[in-house]
């Protein structure tokens, strides 16, 4: 009896056509601290290749306390190898505390893994987050080290 | 005569494919109940969605909604988070719908949402509008989304 069936991998363009399985979860409050702090980036790790996410920053009162979201470790620290040349030399984006909304139009990307920061250089100035993405069913070991050590610009 | 013809699965692509049969609900004011164990409003989907939209009204029938939304795809998942983010749960496995506000286009599959008020225990309801594209796909098909069956972000 066979028992090792091929798996679908991130080239499977009918997982990327059907609606996503939900996944949510969140920091605890105040749970991203700046670089300064001394601490690692938050690490949400999916358990499956996204079809596409969407993120909030739940930070309420002060706007300077934005949030910072990158594909990789060194990313979010703006600490990578392959750093893009043309624009803004910084591959993270930054999401403002906004009104508790999440990223509108969700973000259609793949990816096995979100970093995140405070973007509020200091210490004390902790932000949260919140994501909802939708999961497809390809395990997250089919996806390629998404690094710019690996040859990705744009990603750290 | 064959009557136990195939149903289309919850992975049937072309379902996804084409656009969503409308889909809508809503509650009267203050129908989610304020945050709680086993304390919620429940939509179940007869199909399974292909997406939906959820909005926290001001007003219902000109009288006010309480407090924001809580939306979650299990029970569980409206429950408070017991300590900081872990990749084995234990975190926050809902989202809010701040009161006048209303959710991007989640292009999701399920067949339940969850809802309950995010303010204080007692008094925080809430009130909520769905719109739903459904696919044709019976939510009988759909696996148990939870976090007992092994799906992790739901609770």
């Amino acid at each position: 009896m066979a028992i090792d069936w091929p798996k679908v991998s991130i080239g499977h363009v009918p997982s990327y056509m059907m609606s996503g399985i939900p996944y949510v979860t969140s920091s605890a409050n105040n749970e991203v601290h700046v670089l300064s702090h001394g601490t690692s980036p938050i690490h949400i790790a999916f358990p499956f290749v996204t079809r596409w996410v969407s993120i909030k920053n739940t930070e309420t009162g002060d706007h300077n306390r934005r949030l910072r979201v990158g594909f990789s470790a060194n990313g979010v620290m703006s600490s990578g190898s392959n750093v893009p040349t043309i624009g803004e030399t910084d591959p993270y984006i930054t999401i403002d505390i906004g009104d508790y909304e999440h990223t509108d139009p969700i973000l259609e990307v793949m990816c096995t893994d979100l970093y995140f920061i405070s973007d509020y250089w200091g210490v004390g100035r902790a932000v949260d987050f919140q994501i909802i993405a939708g999961l497809t069913n390809i395990p997250r070991d089919q996806m390629y080290p998404l690094t710019g050590s690996n040859g990705f610009e744009g990603i750290g | 005569m064959s009557f136990n013809w195939p149903k289309s699965g919850n992975n049937h692509v072309p379902s996804y494919q084409i656009s969503g049969i409308p889909f809508v609900t809503s509650s009267v004011v203050n129908e989610a109940p304020s945050k709680g164990v086993d304390s919620y409003a429940k939509v179940a989907f007869p199909f399974v969605t292909r997406f939906f939209v959820v909005k926290c009204p001001t007003t219902v029938g000109g009288v006010a909604t309480a407090d924001n939304l809580r939306v979650a795809f299990s029970a569980n998942g409206l429950i408070e988070p017991t300590g900081s983010y872990s990749a084995s749960g234990n975190n926050r496995n809902y989202f809010i719908v701040m009161e006048g506000k209303e959710t991007p286009r989640f292009e999701m599959r399920c067949k339940e949402l969850f809802f309950c008020g995010d303010g204080i225990q007692g008094t925080g309801k809430s009130s909520f509008e769905v719109i739903a594209g459904l696919t044709t796909i019976e939510s009988s098909q759909f696996f148990g989304l939870t976090g007992s069956n092994g799906f992790e972000g739901v609770g």
